[in-house]
């Protein structure tokens, strides 16, 4: 179906997304002109559809950073690897613990007692660490990367 | 759906950003 639809990327093919950049624990990215291309191997999210899920409330919660569905990749009858991407940010590097929980705070989540994980009552989102969050030179906070679900 | 009135305003100022760069 993927393939019939035009969603299907051979491996082989992998590289005509864009230049490598730093590999995750869930994703291998690649840099285009504009997007951030990332190949996810579902190792958080367990599955596509739960994938999808985390990516619908990300879109919610972090719209500055949105995530757009692009595709499979993968080996024909093999393995299959969702493809997403997301907005290049520029100018930021990675923000300290203290700014992260205060962002959060200022959207109404709180701390819970592991470092990074925040709740608001209607949604859980952990992993909020420097790795995965950016701060620019004015002091906005983009959150890149999350795992987030709905409580 | 903004969470509240930071969240929109953020949201808003980080775009504008992005389109910027881009």
């Amino acid at each position: 179906m993927a393939k019939a639809g035009g969603y299907w990327i051979p491996m082989m093919d992998i590289f005509d997304l864009g230049v490598p950049g730093p590999s995750g624990n869930e994703n291998d990215t690649y840099v285009a002109e504009k997007l951030i291309f990332k190949v996810n191997n579902l190792l958080n999210s367990g599955s596509i559809v739960a994938l999808l899920k985390k990516i619908l409330m990300h879109n919610l919660l972090f719209p500055d950073t949105a995530y757009s569905f692009y595709g499979f990749a993968g080996f024909d009858g093999r393995t299959v690897q969702p493809v997403i991407t997301q907005p290049r940010i520029a100018d930021a590097h990675p923000a300290t613990q203290v700014m992260i929980d205060t962002y959060m705070a200022a959207l109404g989540f709180e701390k819970t007692t592991q470092e990074g994980r925040f709740s608001n009552g209607t949604y859980e989102v952990w992993d909020l660490v420097p790795r995965n969050v950016l701060v620019d030179e004015d002091g906005d906070i983009f959150v890149v990367d999350a795992e987030i679900k709905h409580i | 759906t903004y969470l509240n009135q930071f969240h929109k305003e953020a949201t808003e100022r980080k775009m504008r950003k992005i389109a910027a760069s881009q």
